[in-house]
């Protein structure tokens, strides 16, 4: 699994600073061998040798659930690119970015890497990076549902355009996205601190950084004025890993348009191990396990839901887990 | 692995990631996956009993549903399960629903 093409997706609202942040990065220390798949040729510009345009191109399937859609673009433009990438005489790319257009929803490239067996197999999505300027950000994410939605699906927050003088406090900015999405990694990118490095770095930008750098440092979010709502599930030490793949499976495929987002720290009678595990409305991603001494954590889930009420997915996942089966459990062997 | 299909019957959808894999001898815990496999399907059969539908194994690598008329759909994957559930019983699934699985035997 090691061997696939690490992918990061780059999202965030019109006139956000997306091609920016990733031009800075191609052009820095580090930027060296990553492809590029944009959707959009924006104002920037971006001058890279490894670009692929992918003209935007939904295709809804099923009953036009926006994750259930293949985005046909995105799946071309990944397959050129590790088609590219393996070819005699190529040196292998070290990463690829996906920057999606101003409105698009992250859901569906999401969904179609997840779907797709032969993407699963050579690429692995690490990050999806939302990208808010710090000036028009906070009204975007008031008035615009894709705005809400770009970061509700994302993993890390990256604040631009701090250093404008119309700009807002970017602790505010982080304040107001993780209303939406508690865990959520936010950067500023005029702190000396940031660096673009280990933002697309596939190890920190996988389960390291959710897992030691604050990503999964999740808090309970009370009332909000907002239709995407999210909380956090205490779970116990250690939960059968069978009851709970059949429930979060029952789960996602009932009420998966509600769920934005899930994920979660968990210990299963699977391996020793703990388990990141990470989807996004009907699509779940391989779990990633925590290699090296377990810092004993509290495992949790992190929901980011729309109108789906907390304690009837706990009382689910409850009723689920205490389902009693004959059979001897699995044990690690 | 079955020697005449050449499955290995570990299976690739998430839920089968469960336990870390041995990138170059995947299948080294090959009766963990079944061990797994065989709980799983004593639970989906728990859960399914409630639109009266019924799962087995086949050739561990696909779950084979079958309603009370014996009329039966394959589920190539655990996501593949609730749909063909839900046709062959006509009935939705949701676990969120508190009186859903309301004769299961709990723990």
């Amino acid at each position: 699994m090691s061997d696939r093409l690490p992918l990061f997706v780059v999202t965030g609202f019109l006139g956000s600073g997306k091609t920016t942040l990733v031009q800075r990065f191609l052009r820095g220390p580090g930027g060296q061998g990553t492809g590029v798949v944009v959707n959009e040729f924006g104002e920037t510009g971006l001058d890279h040798q490894l670009m692929v345009h992918a003209a935007e191109n939904v295709e809804l399937i099923g009953d036009g659930c926006m994750c259930c859609a293949r985005r046909a673009d995105v799946g071309r433009a990944l397959y050129d690119l590790v088609r590219l990438s393996r070819g005699a005489g190529q040196r292998r790319f070290a990463r690829t970015i996906i920057e999606t257009s101003g409105l698009a929803d992250p859901a569906p490239i999401v969904g179609t890497i997840a779907r797709d067996p032969w993407l699963r197999q050579h690429v692995e999505l690490v990050s999806v990076i939302a990208v808010i300027d710090a000036v028009a950000g906070l009204r975007n994410l008031r008035d615009f549902e894709e705005a809400r939605r770009q970061v509700a699906i994302s993993d890390a927050l990256v604040v631009t355009k701090t250093d404008l003088r119309a700009s807002v406090d970017p602790l505010d900015i982080g304040r107001a996205a993780r209303r939406i999405a508690p865990d959520l990694a936010a950067h500023d990118a005029q702190d000396p601190d940031f660096s673009l490095v280990r933002l697309f770095d596939r190890t920190d930008g996988a389960a390291a950084t959710r897992h030691r750098g604050g990503l999964f440092a999740a808090t309970e979010v009370g009332e909000h004025d907002i239709a995407v709502g999210s909380f956090t599930l205490s779970l116990p030490d250690r939960i059968d890993w069978p009851a709970f793949t059949l429930w979060l499976s029952a789960l996602l495929h009932r009420h998966g348009d509600q769920i934005l987002r899930v994920k979660g720290l968990i210990r299963t009678s699977a391996g020793a191990n703990p388990v990141v595990i990470h989807g996004v409305q009907h699509s779940m991603h391989p779990p990633v396990h925590l290699l090296g001494p377990d810092d004993g954590q509290k495992a949790f889930l992190v929901f980011i839901t729309r109108e789906l009420d907390r304690r009837r997915i706990e009382d689910s996942l409850t009723r689920f887990l205490k389902l009693n089966c004959s059979s001897a459990r699995v044990t690690d062997r | 692995m079955c020697e005449v299909c050449a499955i290995f019957g570990a299976g690739e959808h998430w839920s089968d990631f469960g336990r870390l894999r041995d990138e170059r001898y995947p299948f080294d815990g090959i009766q963990h996956y079944r061990d797994e496999r065989k709980r799983r399907i004593q639970l989906l059969n728990l859960v399914l009993k409630e639109v009266e539908v019924s799962c087995e194994d086949w050739d561990g690598e696909a779950l084979m549903l079958y309603d009370k008329a014996g009329r039966s759909k394959i589920a190539l994957t655990l996501n593949d399960v609730w749909p063909a559930a839900e046709a062959l019983s006509g009935r939705c699934i949701d676990p969120l629903d508190p009186s859903f699985m309301p004769g299961a035997d709990f723990v």
